[in-house]
């Protein structure tokens, strides 16, 4: 469960306020997905969710804790997917995996049955062995995905997961979404392509210059807006103004 | 705009940061805070300029009875452009070859040689930023003290501007050559490793030689210097004519052969330019493309290999400290500045000490053994600590990073555990230099154990200190948004100020221990002042840096 209470946060000395006075709340067992066009503040919440930047204001409390109080606890609850799959080039995809396996704890047995049945999934069976920095953007993507996804975290936040990934592995990880709330764990993730929001989550935020402008199910969207049909024509309609 | 102005305009900007500087001035209170700070920095070179200047003078005075005063000109020279000629291979290989911009420069339709080109002149700026405060104070002296003419004042900023084009242009022909082979190859990595220490040792070998007919050693060559006006210059420079054109033309201006001279620089500096140029058009290409590429055999994972390559869970710490190894020692810019450099600068020392048996280093330390054996262990400790601190692995370790840093702020690691991790990883590279530098002294100049051990012990506690000091000033600013890994270290100012910080705690330890010998102190209790000194310093240099990393880890913005 993520409860986001009141954050904020500018830049330039709040010349450009990026998130301004956000509330929202995903409870577990839920895929949430966040919407909005480029520069609204998507990645900067997704960011301030994971620690990787400090809010001016507000809290964040990831399955009770607060991310500012005890930050390695909510830390090891949360697994993150950026937007660009940055990853250590020179070491191997099987290295890197088997680092994250070492800084979350995840005991052999299981991460032997995990990481080979992750790579069967995301088809990188064959490049494991090989340095990250053969593989193409992706292959990058798949191995971020994996290393995510290996703890088995209670809580997911993804930023854009669907770029770069080939239909069969966009589907396995839509798939895997879905088993991870069968299990009780939440999901947060940002995109842009309205089909796979509307099939996909169970809830929908759309954040427009920093303030949250819509939240809810798809229907209650369309009630909010007049029985507008799709997702798209709905997130044109909230974020025209 | 010609899209060559286009291109240089905008590789200058990326180079200084110029634009984020601006915006950052501009925008965000914090930097505008560093202006009294680097006010304060250039005010403390101040004394240092003064004792440079009264060093240049006095050895002015003291050529100019026996007509070599020039002499003091191509010294200069000679030491710049080799400097440039060293470290510009490695600035090259890294600008023309692993930019991370030439994925977007490529594409564009612009000329390979344009790419060159443009490149070339930022690491020449570069070249005339790091040329300028030793040469520039120099040769105003020079002019001052020789009342030279008013064509010495016109002549000295073209002539600046060209030193540094020989060596850069010789280091970037080598550079082309050796990607045009190393692209050729499978393990490219491998090659750009084994060619850069080829180069490098090929380099020293040069230096000394070009030492070596200094002929500094022989009665015959000091008399030959007395014989003839500005023989030592010629000497100097025997190995290396364009330290002796540029010197000649500064020096002679418009009179005599320094038409002549200035002639041969200008025109030599054209001819290996155009050289470059030419060759970037046949080869930059075939070089570059396909570098990054990985040839990497696609073989399936089998079951049994999971199970076995699966690690059965290590310490979160342990796990980072190999993560530390790996990425310095597989990115080749990063081991060629870390273990690489630890091995080869004192190896190099060696060398030097045993091509000069006759000269007075071995020499020196011998004497020194009998009449201060103290004095001989301090100077053991130094050597020990700048072999093994004065490079860029603690002063680099957060910079290193780069855009992965995210990695490192959102995993459940506490940054105390991943500071231990970092802080082990770079005091080990230390150790491997104190080492190889113990068995330069040992076997090379037959260093008694006695003064050895004390000497080890000394630069083992000190080399805590200064590897957390050095951690300290990356932390507090680390380098994250490089394009090239030779930026996180070769060019990354952290690394710059960690290394004058170090000197300066060395020379302050060293006017110290100075002062304690003139009182007559007991050498054991000197020593162990000494010993207790560094460990003090040692413990609240890291108990600091640990405090520093809660404050600072979480501001860093990934």
């Amino acid at each position: 469960m993520i409860e986001i209470r009141g954050v904020s946060k500018s830049f330039n000395r709040g010349e450009v306020k990026a998130v301004d006075g956000l509330d929202l709340t995903v409870p577990s067992s839920e895929i949430f997905g966040f919407l909005g066009p480029n520069g609204a503040g998507k990645t900067t919440t997704i960011k301030i969710i994971v620690g990787l930047l400090k809010p001016d204001r507000g809290t964040i409390v990831i399955n009770g804790v607060d991310n500012q109080k005890e930050p390695l606890k909510c830390k090891s609850m949360t697994t993150y997917v950026p937007d660009n799959p940055d990853v250590y080039e020179r070491l191997t995809g099987l290295e890197y995996l088997n680092f994250i396996g070492d800084i979350y704890g995840v005991e052999k047995i299981q991460r032997v049955e995990r990481i080979s049945r992750w790579l069967e999934t995301f088809e990188l069976a064959a490049a494991v062995k090989n340095p990250i920095k053969s593989y193409s953007h992706g292959m990058r993507q798949k191995i971020v995905l994996m290393a995510a996804l290996l703890p088995e975290p209670e809580t997911i936040v993804l930023d854009e997961p669907l770029v770069g990934l080939d239909p069969r592995a966009a589907h396995s990880l839509k798939e895997a979404m879905h088993e991870h709330c069968r299990r009780g764990g939440t999901i947060f993730f940002s995109t842009h392509i309205m089909e796979v929001a509307e099939k996909l989550c169970d809830r929908l935020g759309i954040i427009h210059k920093g303030r949250l402008v819509a939240c809810g199910t798809m229907d209650e969207l369309k009630r909010r807006t007049g029985e507008i049909e799709s997702l798209e024509t709905i997130f044109l309609e909230l974020t025209e103004k | 705009m010609r899209p060559i102005w286009a291109l240089l305009r905008v590789d200058l900007k990326t180079a200084f940061s110029l634009s984020l500087l601006w915006r950052q001035f501009r925008m965000e209170k914090k930097y505008r805070r560093y202006l009294p700070l680097v006010g304060l920095l250039l005010l403390a070179l101040v004394p240092l300029l003064i004792s440079y200047l009264m060093l240049t003078e006095q050895a002015f005075r003291i050529l100019q009875p026996m007509g070599q005063e020039s002499a003091l000109l191509v010294l200069a020279v000679i030491v710049g452009q080799m400097l440039v000629f060293i470290l510009g291979l490695f600035y090259v290989i890294s600008a023309f070859y692993f930019s991370s911009d030439l994925d977007v420069l490529i594409p564009l339709p612009v000329k390979p040689h344009w790419i060159i080109l443009s490149k070339f002149t930022v690491i020449l700026a570069n070249e005339f930023i790091f040329l300028a405060p030793p040469l520039l104070p120099l040769f105003i002296m020079f002019g001052i003290l020789s009342h030279a003419s008013i064509s010495y004042w016109l002549l000295l900023t073209p002539i600046m501007l060209l030193l540094p084009v020989i060596p850069l242009s010789i280091s970037a022909l080598l550079a082309v050559g050796l990607m045009r082979l190393v692209n050729l190859s499978r393990k490219k990595d491998a090659l750009i490793i084994i060619g850069c220490l080829f180069l490098i040792v090929m380099q020293f070998f040069i230096q000394i030689r070009v030492r070596g007919n200094a002929g500094g050693d022989s009665s015959e060559a000091i008399l030959k210097f007395f014989s003839d006006r500005n023989s030592l210059m010629n000497i100097i420079g025997r190995n290396f004519p364009p330290a002796v054109w540029a010197s000649k033309a500064l020096a002679l201006g418009f009179s005599s052969s320094g038409p002549l001279n200035w002639l041969l620089l200008a025109g030599f500096s054209a001819l290996l330019f155009y050289g470059l140029v030419l060759l970037s058009k046949k080869m930059f290409y075939e070089g570059v493309i396909g570098l990054s590429e990985i040839t990497a055999k696609r073989r399936k994972i089998s079951s049994r290999e999971i199970e076995r390559k699966v690690l059965a869970g290590r310490h979160p710490g342990r796990a980072i400290f190999w993560r530390e190894v790996r990425l310095m020692n597989r990115t080749p810019m990063f081991l060629l500045n870390g273990i690489l450099a630890v091995i080869i600068i004192p190896a190099v020392i060696i060398i030097a000490g045993i091509g000069n048996q006759k000269g007075s280093l071995a020499f020196l330390l011998n004497w020194l053994t009998k009449s201060s054996p103290l004095a001989v262990t301090l100077i053991a400790a130094s050597f020990f600590l700048i072999s093994g601190c004065l490079n860029g692995t603690a002063s680099s370790t957060f910079s290193r990073e780069g855009r992965q840093f995210w990695i490192s702020k959102v995993i459940p690691v506490s940054w105390h555990r991943q500071i231990l991790a970092k802080f082990l990883h770079s005091y080990l590279v230390s150790l491997l230099g104190i080492t190889v530098a113990a068995l330069v002294l040992l076997i090379g100049f037959k260093l008694r154990l006695r003064l050895l051990g004390p000497a080890l012990i000394l630069a083992m506690v000190a080399s805590v200190f200064f590897t957390a000091v050095a951690m300290i000033i990356d932390l507090n600013r680390p380098l994250l948004n490089w394009t090239n890994p030779q930026r996180a270290i070769k060019q990354n100012l952290n690394v710059v100020i960690a290394m004058v910080a170090e000197l300066g705690v060395l020379a302050a330890l060293g006017f110290f221990s100075a002062f304690l010998i003139s009182k007559k102190i007991p050498a054991i209790l000197i020593y162990l002042l000494l010993l207790a000194v560094s460990l003090a310093l040692s413990v609240v240099s890291l108990s600091f840096l640990l405090r520093f990393a809660g404050k600072k880890y979480p501001e860093i913005e990934a």
